[in-house]
Protein backbone atom coordinates (compact mmCIF):
# COMPACT_ATOMS: atom_id res chain seq x y z
CA UNK A 1 0.00 0.00 0.00
CA UNK A 2 1.20 3.32 -1.08
CA UNK A 3 1.00 6.82 0.68
CA UNK A 4 1.55 8.78 -1.64
CA UNK A 5 2.65 8.03 -5.61
CA UNK A 6 4.41 10.40 -8.31
CA UNK A 7 4.57 9.41 -11.65
CA UNK A 8 6.41 11.11 -14.65
CA UNK A 9 6.51 14.55 -12.87
CA UNK A 10 8.34 17.86 -14.56
CA UNK A 11 8.75 20.74 -12.76
CA UNK A 12 10.44 24.02 -14.13
CA UNK A 13 9.95 27.34 -12.16
CA UNK A 14 10.19 30.90 -14.20
CA UNK A 15 13.46 31.97 -12.03
CA UNK A 16 14.52 35.84 -12.91
CA UNK A 17 17.00 34.89 -15.21
CA UNK A 18 15.34 32.35 -17.21
CA UNK A 19 13.45 28.81 -16.74
CA UNK A 20 15.08 26.32 -14.05
CA UNK A 21 14.20 22.88 -14.69
CA UNK A 22 13.70 21.16 -11.13
CA UNK A 23 12.29 17.76 -12.21
CA UNK A 24 12.37 16.49 -15.75
CA UNK A 25 10.67 13.05 -14.88
CA UNK A 26 10.49 12.08 -11.18
CA UNK A 27 9.33 8.59 -9.80
CA UNK A 28 8.82 8.23 -6.87
CA UNK A 29 6.90 6.18 -4.42
CA UNK A 30 6.54 6.27 -0.93
CA UNK A 31 5.38 2.88 1.61
CA UNK A 32 2.12 3.95 4.24
CA UNK A 33 3.12 3.96 7.71
CA UNK A 34 6.83 4.41 7.17
CA UNK A 35 9.13 6.94 7.76
CA UNK A 36 10.96 8.42 4.69
CA UNK A 37 13.94 10.96 5.26
CA UNK A 38 15.44 12.71 1.99
CA UNK A 39 18.92 13.78 1.83
CA UNK A 40 19.49 16.29 -0.54
CA UNK A 41 22.43 18.79 -1.37
CA UNK A 42 21.12 22.89 -1.76
CA UNK A 43 19.03 23.13 -4.36
CA UNK A 44 18.64 19.68 -5.26
CA UNK A 45 14.97 20.17 -5.35
CA UNK A 46 13.88 18.88 -1.23
CA UNK A 47 11.99 21.73 -0.94
CA UNK A 48 10.19 21.20 -4.48
CA UNK A 49 9.89 17.48 -4.06
CA UNK A 50 7.92 18.05 -0.49
CA UNK A 51 6.14 20.93 -1.97
CA UNK A 52 4.45 18.79 -4.94
CA UNK A 53 3.64 16.00 -2.69
CA UNK A 54 1.99 18.34 0.10
CA UNK A 55 0.38 19.61 -3.27
CA UNK A 56 1.37 23.72 -2.56
CA UNK A 57 2.88 23.48 -5.95
CA UNK A 58 1.98 21.52 -8.89
CA UNK A 59 3.58 19.41 -11.24
CA UNK A 60 3.59 20.69 -15.09
CA UNK A 61 3.32 17.07 -15.98
CA UNK A 62 2.54 13.96 -14.52
CA UNK A 63 0.61 12.86 -11.60
CA UNK A 64 0.30 13.05 -7.86
CA UNK A 65 -1.51 10.52 -6.33
CA UNK A 66 -2.06 10.55 -2.29
CA UNK A 67 -3.56 7.94 -0.06
CA UNK A 68 -4.86 9.77 3.14
CA UNK A 69 -4.93 13.33 4.71
CA UNK A 70 -0.94 15.06 4.41
CA UNK A 71 -0.31 17.90 6.53
CA UNK A 72 1.14 21.13 5.64
CA UNK A 73 4.65 20.90 6.19
CA UNK A 74 5.94 21.10 9.84
CA UNK A 75 5.88 24.69 11.34
CA UNK A 76 4.67 25.94 8.42
CA UNK A 77 2.86 29.49 9.07
CA UNK A 78 1.18 30.08 5.84
CA UNK A 79 -2.39 28.18 7.02
CA UNK A 80 -2.65 30.52 9.80
CA UNK A 81 -3.88 34.04 9.87
CA UNK A 82 -2.38 36.23 12.19
CA UNK A 83 -5.73 38.00 13.37
CA UNK A 84 -7.03 34.84 14.42
CA UNK A 85 -6.11 33.22 17.94
CA UNK A 86 -4.53 29.76 18.63
CA UNK A 87 -7.67 27.94 18.82
CA UNK A 88 -9.69 30.00 15.86
CA UNK A 89 -6.37 28.98 13.76
CA UNK A 90 -6.96 25.38 14.87
CA UNK A 91 -10.18 25.00 14.59
CA UNK A 92 -9.88 26.14 10.83
CA UNK A 93 -7.23 23.48 9.58
CA UNK A 94 -9.24 20.85 11.51
CA UNK A 95 -12.62 21.28 10.09
CA UNK A 96 -10.87 21.83 6.51
CA UNK A 97 -9.49 17.93 7.14
CA UNK A 98 -12.29 17.39 9.10
CA UNK A 99 -10.97 16.42 12.26
CA UNK A 100 -11.63 17.27 15.74
CA UNK A 101 -10.74 20.87 16.00
CA UNK A 102 -11.61 20.95 20.07
CA UNK A 103 -9.17 17.71 20.92
CA UNK A 104 -6.40 19.60 18.76
CA UNK A 105 -6.96 22.62 20.51
CA UNK A 106 -6.99 20.80 23.89
CA UNK A 107 -3.68 19.00 22.96
CA UNK A 108 -1.71 21.98 21.64
CA UNK A 109 -2.23 24.07 24.76
CA UNK A 110 -1.43 21.21 27.10
CA UNK A 111 1.89 20.47 25.36
CA UNK A 112 3.24 23.31 24.12
CA UNK A 113 2.13 24.70 27.96
CA UNK A 114 0.34 27.55 26.38
CA UNK A 115 -2.49 28.25 28.56
CA UNK A 116 -4.65 31.52 27.89
CA UNK A 117 -2.75 32.11 25.37
CA UNK A 118 -4.20 29.95 23.36
CA UNK A 119 -7.53 32.35 23.26
CA UNK A 120 -4.94 34.73 22.01
CA UNK A 121 -4.37 35.94 18.71
CA UNK A 122 -1.15 34.59 16.77
CA UNK A 123 0.48 38.12 16.01
CA UNK A 124 0.81 38.63 19.72
CA UNK A 125 3.09 35.50 20.53
CA UNK A 126 6.55 36.25 21.28
CA UNK A 127 9.13 34.29 19.83
CA UNK A 128 9.13 31.06 21.42
CA UNK A 129 5.56 30.71 22.11
CA UNK A 130 5.08 31.47 18.63
CA UNK A 131 7.65 28.40 17.73
CA UNK A 132 6.31 26.28 20.27
CA UNK A 133 2.60 26.57 18.77
CA UNK A 134 3.55 26.02 15.61
CA UNK A 135 5.47 22.89 16.52
CA UNK A 136 2.84 21.71 18.75
CA UNK A 137 0.73 22.60 15.97
CA UNK A 138 1.74 20.54 13.38
CA UNK A 139 1.11 17.01 15.11
CA UNK A 140 -1.77 17.26 17.13
CA UNK A 141 -4.12 16.92 14.24
CA UNK A 142 -4.31 13.13 13.05
CA UNK A 143 -2.96 12.93 9.31
CA UNK A 144 -1.98 10.03 7.59
CA UNK A 145 0.62 12.09 6.19
CA UNK A 146 3.08 14.17 7.97
CA UNK A 147 5.24 16.37 6.17
CA UNK A 148 8.84 18.04 7.27
CA UNK A 149 10.92 20.47 5.32
CA UNK A 150 14.33 20.30 7.12
CA UNK A 151 12.30 21.14 10.67
CA UNK A 152 10.89 18.16 12.08
CA UNK A 153 10.87 19.41 15.64
CA UNK A 154 12.22 22.53 17.20
CA UNK A 155 12.08 25.02 20.35
CA UNK A 156 14.04 24.93 23.38
CA UNK A 157 15.19 23.61 26.34
CA UNK A 158 12.85 20.89 27.44
CA UNK A 159 10.34 21.39 24.84
CA UNK A 160 12.54 20.29 22.39
CA UNK A 161 13.23 16.96 23.62
CA UNK A 162 9.78 16.33 24.18
CA UNK A 163 8.87 17.39 20.94
CA UNK A 164 11.36 15.40 19.34
CA UNK A 165 9.94 12.56 21.56
CA UNK A 166 6.54 13.58 19.64
CA UNK A 167 7.86 12.90 16.52
CA UNK A 168 9.20 9.94 17.08
CA UNK A 169 5.10 8.83 18.36
CA UNK A 170 3.93 9.67 15.30
CA UNK A 171 6.38 8.05 13.24
CA UNK A 172 5.02 4.72 14.88
CA UNK A 173 1.36 6.17 13.82
CA UNK A 174 1.78 7.59 10.07
CA UNK A 175 3.22 7.85 7.75
CA UNK A 176 6.33 10.28 8.15
CA UNK A 177 8.59 12.07 4.44
CA UNK A 178 11.05 14.43 5.57
CA UNK A 179 14.03 16.27 3.77
CA UNK A 180 17.17 17.09 5.53
CA UNK A 181 20.68 18.02 4.75
CA UNK A 182 21.68 15.98 8.26
CA UNK A 183 22.32 12.02 7.91
CA UNK A 184 22.57 11.88 11.76
CA UNK A 185 18.69 13.21 11.79
CA UNK A 186 18.35 10.80 8.80
CA UNK A 187 19.52 8.16 11.40
CA UNK A 188 17.02 9.56 13.94
CA UNK A 189 13.99 9.95 12.25
CA UNK A 190 13.87 7.50 9.24
CA UNK A 191 13.12 3.68 8.40
CA UNK A 192 14.22 4.29 5.07
CA UNK A 193 16.42 5.90 3.38
CA UNK A 194 16.38 8.19 0.39
CA UNK A 195 18.77 10.53 -1.88
CA UNK A 196 17.31 13.43 -4.29
CA UNK A 197 20.15 13.97 -6.74
CA UNK A 198 19.44 15.31 -10.40
CA UNK A 199 16.40 14.98 -10.56
CA UNK A 200 16.22 11.28 -9.43
CA UNK A 201 15.23 10.06 -6.22
CA UNK A 202 17.27 7.39 -4.83
CA UNK A 203 15.53 4.68 -2.14
CA UNK A 204 17.63 2.59 0.19
CA UNK A 205 16.29 0.10 2.56
CA UNK A 206 19.15 0.61 4.82
CA UNK A 207 20.09 4.14 6.32
CA UNK A 208 23.53 3.11 5.61
CA UNK A 209 23.50 3.07 2.30
CA UNK A 210 21.48 6.33 1.89
CA UNK A 211 24.12 8.23 3.90
CA UNK A 212 27.18 6.84 2.23
CA UNK A 213 25.69 8.01 -1.02
CA UNK A 214 25.01 11.47 0.23
CA UNK A 215 28.40 11.79 1.24
CA UNK A 216 30.14 10.77 -2.00
CA UNK A 217 28.04 13.42 -3.48
CA UNK A 218 28.45 16.49 -1.05
CA UNK A 219 31.84 15.74 0.72
CA UNK A 220 31.47 18.93 2.81
CA UNK A 221 29.34 16.88 4.73
CA UNK A 222 32.52 15.27 6.49
CA UNK A 223 30.98 13.78 9.66
CA UNK A 224 27.58 13.10 11.48
CA UNK A 225 27.72 16.27 13.95
CA UNK A 226 29.66 18.81 12.18
CA UNK A 227 28.00 21.30 10.04
CA UNK A 228 24.81 19.91 10.32
CA UNK A 229 23.09 21.16 13.59
CA UNK A 230 23.80 24.39 13.05
CA UNK A 231 22.19 24.23 9.65
CA UNK A 232 19.05 22.83 11.41
CA UNK A 233 18.68 25.74 13.88
CA UNK A 234 18.82 27.77 11.03
CA UNK A 235 16.12 26.58 9.30
CA UNK A 236 13.84 26.02 12.53
CA UNK A 237 14.50 30.03 12.95
CA UNK A 238 13.49 30.70 9.46
CA UNK A 239 10.00 29.35 10.19
CA UNK A 240 10.29 31.75 13.08
CA UNK A 241 10.51 34.71 11.23
CA UNK A 242 8.30 33.60 8.80
CA UNK A 243 4.95 35.71 8.96
CA UNK A 244 1.45 34.29 9.35
CA UNK A 245 -0.73 33.90 6.55
CA UNK A 246 -1.06 36.22 3.14
CA UNK A 247 2.62 36.68 2.03
CA UNK A 248 1.80 39.78 0.40
CA UNK B 1 -14.45 -17.95 -1.42
CA UNK B 2 -14.90 -14.29 -2.52
CA UNK B 3 -11.53 -11.88 -2.14
CA UNK B 4 -12.37 -8.62 0.09
CA UNK B 5 -9.81 -5.97 -0.30
CA UNK B 6 -8.29 -4.60 3.05
CA UNK B 7 -10.59 -2.40 4.74
CA UNK B 8 -8.50 0.91 4.31
CA UNK B 9 -8.17 0.53 0.86
CA UNK B 10 -9.23 3.08 -1.64
CA UNK B 11 -11.86 3.01 -4.41
CA UNK B 12 -10.46 2.85 -7.04
CA UNK B 13 -12.13 4.91 -10.87
CA UNK B 14 -15.25 6.46 -10.00
CA UNK B 15 -18.66 5.59 -8.49
CA UNK B 16 -21.52 7.13 -7.00
CA UNK B 17 -19.53 6.88 -3.29
CA UNK B 18 -16.50 7.98 -4.60
CA UNK B 19 -18.36 11.18 -6.03
CA UNK B 20 -20.36 11.62 -2.91
CA UNK B 21 -16.75 11.11 -0.83
CA UNK B 22 -15.58 14.18 -2.39
CA UNK B 23 -18.72 16.22 -2.59
CA UNK B 24 -18.72 16.27 1.68
CA UNK B 25 -15.15 17.18 1.33
CA UNK B 26 -15.66 19.89 -0.92
CA UNK B 27 -18.28 21.23 1.05
CA UNK B 28 -16.95 20.72 4.91
CA UNK B 29 -13.74 22.82 2.70
CA UNK B 30 -16.15 25.65 2.02
CA UNK B 31 -17.86 26.07 4.99
CA UNK B 32 -14.69 26.14 7.09
CA UNK B 33 -13.38 28.89 4.78
CA UNK B 34 -16.99 30.53 4.79
CA UNK B 35 -16.64 30.67 8.57
CA UNK B 36 -12.84 31.80 8.92
CA UNK B 37 -13.80 34.37 6.16
CA UNK B 38 -16.70 35.44 9.32
CA UNK B 39 -14.50 35.55 11.64
CA UNK B 40 -11.69 37.79 9.87
CA UNK B 41 -14.38 40.46 8.84
CA UNK B 42 -15.32 41.18 12.49
CA UNK B 43 -11.53 41.38 13.43
CA UNK B 44 -11.11 45.15 13.49
CA UNK B 45 -14.35 46.07 14.73
CA UNK B 46 -17.19 43.75 16.29
CA UNK B 47 -19.51 46.15 13.85
CA UNK B 48 -17.68 46.16 10.33
CA UNK B 49 -20.03 42.80 9.71
CA UNK B 50 -23.35 44.57 10.83
CA UNK B 51 -21.98 47.46 8.59
CA UNK B 52 -21.85 45.39 5.44
CA UNK B 53 -25.48 44.43 6.38
CA UNK B 54 -26.75 47.78 6.85
CA UNK B 55 -25.35 49.03 3.41
CA UNK B 56 -28.01 48.34 1.45
CA UNK B 57 -30.74 49.94 3.87
CA UNK B 58 -28.38 52.40 3.76
CA UNK B 59 -28.21 53.58 0.94
CA UNK B 60 -31.69 53.04 0.11
CA UNK B 61 -32.69 55.58 3.17
CA UNK B 62 -29.97 58.11 0.75
CA UNK B 63 -32.01 57.59 -2.39
CA UNK B 64 -35.66 57.27 -0.94
CA UNK B 65 -34.47 61.51 0.58
CA UNK B 66 -33.12 62.43 -2.82
CA UNK B 67 -36.44 61.27 -4.44
CA UNK B 68 -38.74 61.97 -2.78
CA UNK B 69 -36.87 65.55 -2.37
CA UNK B 70 -37.35 65.88 -6.46
CA UNK B 71 -40.90 64.84 -6.14
CA UNK B 72 -40.51 61.28 -8.09
CA UNK B 73 -42.90 59.45 -8.31
CA UNK B 74 -42.99 55.67 -8.43
CA UNK B 75 -43.00 54.07 -11.87
CA UNK B 76 -45.28 51.02 -10.31
CA UNK B 77 -47.41 50.30 -7.43
CA UNK B 78 -48.04 53.07 -4.86
CA UNK B 79 -44.87 53.19 -3.04
CA UNK B 80 -41.76 54.18 -4.10
CA UNK B 81 -39.92 52.54 -1.43
CA UNK B 82 -41.15 49.21 -2.16
CA UNK B 83 -40.42 50.03 -5.84
CA UNK B 84 -36.90 50.79 -5.46
CA UNK B 85 -36.30 48.57 -2.78
CA UNK B 86 -37.25 45.81 -5.18
CA UNK B 87 -35.13 46.65 -7.61
CA UNK B 88 -32.24 47.74 -5.73
CA UNK B 89 -31.88 44.40 -3.58
CA UNK B 90 -31.62 42.02 -6.75
CA UNK B 91 -28.56 44.72 -7.98
CA UNK B 92 -26.73 44.65 -4.60
CA UNK B 93 -27.01 40.92 -4.72
CA UNK B 94 -25.19 40.81 -8.28
CA UNK B 95 -22.36 43.57 -7.78
CA UNK B 96 -21.67 42.58 -4.62
CA UNK B 97 -21.36 38.92 -4.91
CA UNK B 98 -19.74 39.45 -8.54
CA UNK B 99 -17.14 41.96 -6.86
CA UNK B 100 -16.22 40.55 -3.81
CA UNK B 101 -14.93 36.93 -5.20
CA UNK B 102 -12.84 39.16 -7.29
CA UNK B 103 -10.42 39.57 -4.94
CA UNK B 104 -10.64 35.90 -2.97
CA UNK B 105 -7.85 34.43 -3.60
CA UNK B 106 -5.24 37.40 -2.77
CA UNK B 107 -6.97 38.02 0.50
CA UNK B 108 -7.26 34.68 1.81
CA UNK B 109 -4.04 34.31 1.53
CA UNK B 110 -4.34 29.99 1.76
CA UNK B 111 -3.96 29.54 -1.89
CA UNK B 112 -2.53 25.62 -1.27
CA UNK B 113 -1.45 26.13 2.16
CA UNK B 114 -3.53 23.29 3.25
CA UNK B 115 -4.23 20.45 0.36
CA UNK B 116 -7.84 19.85 0.53
CA UNK B 117 -7.97 23.22 -0.26
CA UNK B 118 -7.86 24.86 -3.76
CA UNK B 119 -8.64 28.42 -5.27
CA UNK B 120 -12.28 27.17 -6.65
CA UNK B 121 -13.01 27.08 -2.75
CA UNK B 122 -12.11 29.88 -1.77
CA UNK B 123 -13.78 31.95 -4.88
CA UNK B 124 -17.20 29.84 -4.17
CA UNK B 125 -16.60 30.24 -0.18
CA UNK B 126 -16.84 33.88 -0.76
CA UNK B 127 -19.25 34.00 -2.76
CA UNK B 128 -21.59 31.76 -0.99
CA UNK B 129 -21.08 33.98 2.03
CA UNK B 130 -21.91 37.35 0.54
CA UNK B 131 -25.15 35.69 -1.18
CA UNK B 132 -26.03 34.62 2.24
CA UNK B 133 -25.31 38.02 3.84
CA UNK B 134 -27.33 39.61 1.12
CA UNK B 135 -30.39 37.04 1.50
CA UNK B 136 -30.40 37.97 5.50
CA UNK B 137 -30.40 42.08 4.13
CA UNK B 138 -33.85 40.95 1.72
CA UNK B 139 -34.92 39.64 5.44
CA UNK B 140 -34.02 42.86 6.95
CA UNK B 141 -34.91 45.19 3.90
CA UNK B 142 -38.48 43.68 3.30
CA UNK B 143 -39.18 43.50 7.13
CA UNK B 144 -38.18 47.37 7.60
CA UNK B 145 -40.05 47.98 4.33
CA UNK B 146 -43.42 46.48 5.91
CA UNK B 147 -43.06 47.98 9.73
CA UNK B 148 -42.88 51.81 7.46
CA UNK B 149 -46.39 50.79 6.68
CA UNK B 150 -46.03 49.16 3.10
CA UNK B 151 -48.42 46.02 3.27
CA UNK B 152 -47.00 44.55 0.10
CA UNK B 153 -43.38 44.18 1.11
CA UNK B 154 -44.44 40.54 1.96
CA UNK B 155 -44.20 39.25 -1.46
CA UNK B 156 -47.76 38.08 -3.16
CA UNK B 157 -45.89 34.82 -4.62
CA UNK B 158 -43.18 34.14 -2.72
CA UNK B 159 -41.75 31.73 -4.88
CA UNK B 160 -41.10 34.36 -8.17
CA UNK B 161 -39.50 36.28 -5.72
CA UNK B 162 -37.24 32.97 -4.56
CA UNK B 163 -36.65 32.05 -7.95
CA UNK B 164 -35.54 35.75 -9.15
CA UNK B 165 -33.18 35.75 -6.24
CA UNK B 166 -31.65 32.63 -6.98
CA UNK B 167 -31.18 33.26 -10.29
CA UNK B 168 -29.53 36.49 -9.87
CA UNK B 169 -27.05 34.97 -7.36
CA UNK B 170 -26.52 32.23 -9.79
CA UNK B 171 -25.42 34.48 -12.33
CA UNK B 172 -23.71 36.07 -9.68
CA UNK B 173 -21.52 33.54 -8.54
CA UNK B 174 -20.70 32.42 -12.09
CA UNK B 175 -19.55 36.15 -13.15
CA UNK B 176 -17.65 35.67 -9.56
CA UNK B 177 -15.37 33.07 -10.94
CA UNK B 178 -14.77 34.65 -13.79
CA UNK B 179 -13.72 37.81 -11.80
CA UNK B 180 -11.82 35.57 -9.08
CA UNK B 181 -9.32 34.48 -11.95
CA UNK B 182 -8.59 37.34 -13.60
CA UNK B 183 -8.35 39.33 -10.02
CA UNK B 184 -5.87 36.88 -9.14
CA UNK B 185 -3.58 38.46 -12.33
CA UNK B 186 -4.69 41.91 -12.43
CA UNK B 187 -5.10 43.82 -8.97
CA UNK B 188 -6.80 46.34 -11.01
CA UNK B 189 -9.55 44.19 -12.33
CA UNK B 190 -11.67 45.11 -8.98
CA UNK B 191 -11.45 48.95 -9.45
CA UNK B 192 -12.19 48.47 -13.26
CA UNK B 193 -15.05 45.50 -12.48
CA UNK B 194 -16.38 47.91 -10.05
CA UNK B 195 -17.27 50.70 -12.07
CA UNK B 196 -18.18 48.79 -14.86
CA UNK B 197 -21.05 47.02 -12.19
CA UNK B 198 -22.71 49.98 -10.44
CA UNK B 199 -23.36 51.49 -13.75
CA UNK B 200 -25.45 48.58 -13.99
CA UNK B 201 -27.89 50.40 -11.70
CA UNK B 202 -29.01 52.82 -14.57
CA UNK B 203 -29.51 49.53 -17.22
CA UNK B 204 -31.08 47.36 -15.12
CA UNK B 205 -34.17 48.52 -14.18
CA UNK B 206 -33.75 49.45 -10.55
CA UNK B 207 -35.58 53.40 -11.39
CA UNK B 208 -37.99 51.69 -13.99
CA UNK B 209 -40.49 49.30 -15.56
CA UNK B 210 -38.39 47.82 -18.56
CA UNK B 211 -42.22 47.39 -20.32
CA UNK B 212 -43.07 51.00 -19.82
CA UNK B 213 -39.76 51.90 -22.37
CA UNK B 214 -39.94 52.53 -25.85
CA UNK B 215 -39.66 48.91 -28.10
CA UNK B 216 -36.36 50.14 -29.66
CA UNK B 217 -34.67 50.91 -26.07
CA UNK B 218 -36.21 48.08 -24.65
CA UNK B 219 -34.36 45.82 -26.80
CA UNK B 220 -31.67 46.99 -26.27
CA UNK B 221 -31.67 46.95 -22.44
CA UNK B 222 -32.77 43.19 -23.01
CA UNK B 223 -29.50 42.11 -23.64
CA UNK B 224 -28.22 43.03 -19.71
CA UNK B 225 -28.81 39.52 -18.12
CA UNK B 226 -29.37 41.27 -14.78
CA UNK B 227 -32.50 43.14 -16.00
CA UNK B 228 -34.46 39.70 -16.27
CA UNK B 229 -33.13 39.01 -12.66
CA UNK B 230 -34.36 42.08 -11.19
CA UNK B 231 -38.04 41.72 -13.30
CA UNK B 232 -37.90 38.16 -12.36
CA UNK B 233 -37.26 39.24 -8.63
CA UNK B 234 -39.72 42.01 -8.88
CA UNK B 235 -43.00 40.02 -10.24
CA UNK B 236 -42.82 38.44 -6.94
CA UNK B 237 -44.18 41.34 -5.54
CA UNK B 238 -46.61 42.56 -7.62
CA UNK B 239 -49.60 40.80 -9.31
CA UNK B 240 -50.05 42.69 -11.90
CA UNK B 241 -46.42 43.36 -12.89
CA UNK B 242 -45.59 43.71 -16.82
CA UNK B 243 -43.24 40.92 -18.07
CA UNK B 244 -43.27 41.07 -21.24
CA UNK B 245 -39.12 41.70 -21.11
CA UNK B 246 -38.71 39.20 -19.04
CA UNK B 247 -36.85 35.98 -20.34
CA UNK B 248 -36.02 33.42 -17.82
CA UNK B 249 -34.28 31.54 -20.53
CA UNK B 250 -31.97 34.26 -21.26
CA UNK B 251 -30.32 34.51 -17.84
CA UNK B 252 -30.56 31.28 -16.78
CA UNK B 253 -28.28 30.34 -19.91
CA UNK B 254 -26.36 33.28 -19.75
CA UNK B 255 -25.62 32.07 -16.15
CA UNK B 256 -24.53 28.51 -16.96
CA UNK B 257 -22.31 29.85 -19.91
CA UNK B 258 -20.78 32.35 -17.76
CA UNK B 259 -20.25 29.77 -15.44
CA UNK B 260 -18.80 27.05 -17.93
CA UNK B 261 -16.22 30.30 -18.56
CA UNK B 262 -15.18 30.50 -14.80
CA UNK B 263 -14.62 26.80 -14.38
CA UNK B 264 -12.65 26.38 -17.59
CA UNK B 265 -10.55 29.92 -16.97
CA UNK B 266 -9.68 28.32 -13.15
CA UNK B 267 -8.73 24.92 -14.99
CA UNK B 268 -6.21 26.58 -16.98
CA UNK B 269 -4.79 28.98 -14.75
CA UNK B 270 -5.09 26.43 -11.87
CA UNK B 271 -1.02 26.29 -11.29
CA UNK B 272 -0.60 29.93 -11.48
CA UNK B 273 -3.55 31.22 -9.06
CA UNK B 274 -1.17 31.67 -6.14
Amino acid sequence: MRAVELSGVAKTFRASHGPRRVFEHLDASFPRGVSVGILGVRNAGKSTLLRLIGGSVLPDYGRVRRNGSVSPPVATTQAYHAALTGRENLHFVARVNGFDGDAAARFVADFAQMGEAIDQPLSSYTRERRSRFLFAASYALPFDIYLADEALFGGTGVFRERCAELVQARRTQATLIFTTRSPQMLRRFADIGAVLHEGRLHMFERIGDAIRLFRSLDPGTASDTDGAPEDEEDEEERFADEPFGPSA
Amino acid sequence: MTYTPPFDAPEQGFGPRRFAEGLRAQVRVVIALMLREMRLRSVHSRFSYLLALLEPILQLTLMMTIFTYIGRRPEFGTSLLLFLGTGILPFFLFTHVSGRTTGAIRASGLVRALAPIQPLDIMLARALLETLTLLFVAVLLFTFIYATGVKEAIPIRPMLAIEGFAATAFLAIAFGLINGVIGAFFRLWAVFYGVASRSLIFLSGVFFVPDFMPPPIRAVLSWNPLLHGLEWFRSGFYLTYPTLTLDKGYILGFAVVSLLIGLALERVFRARLI
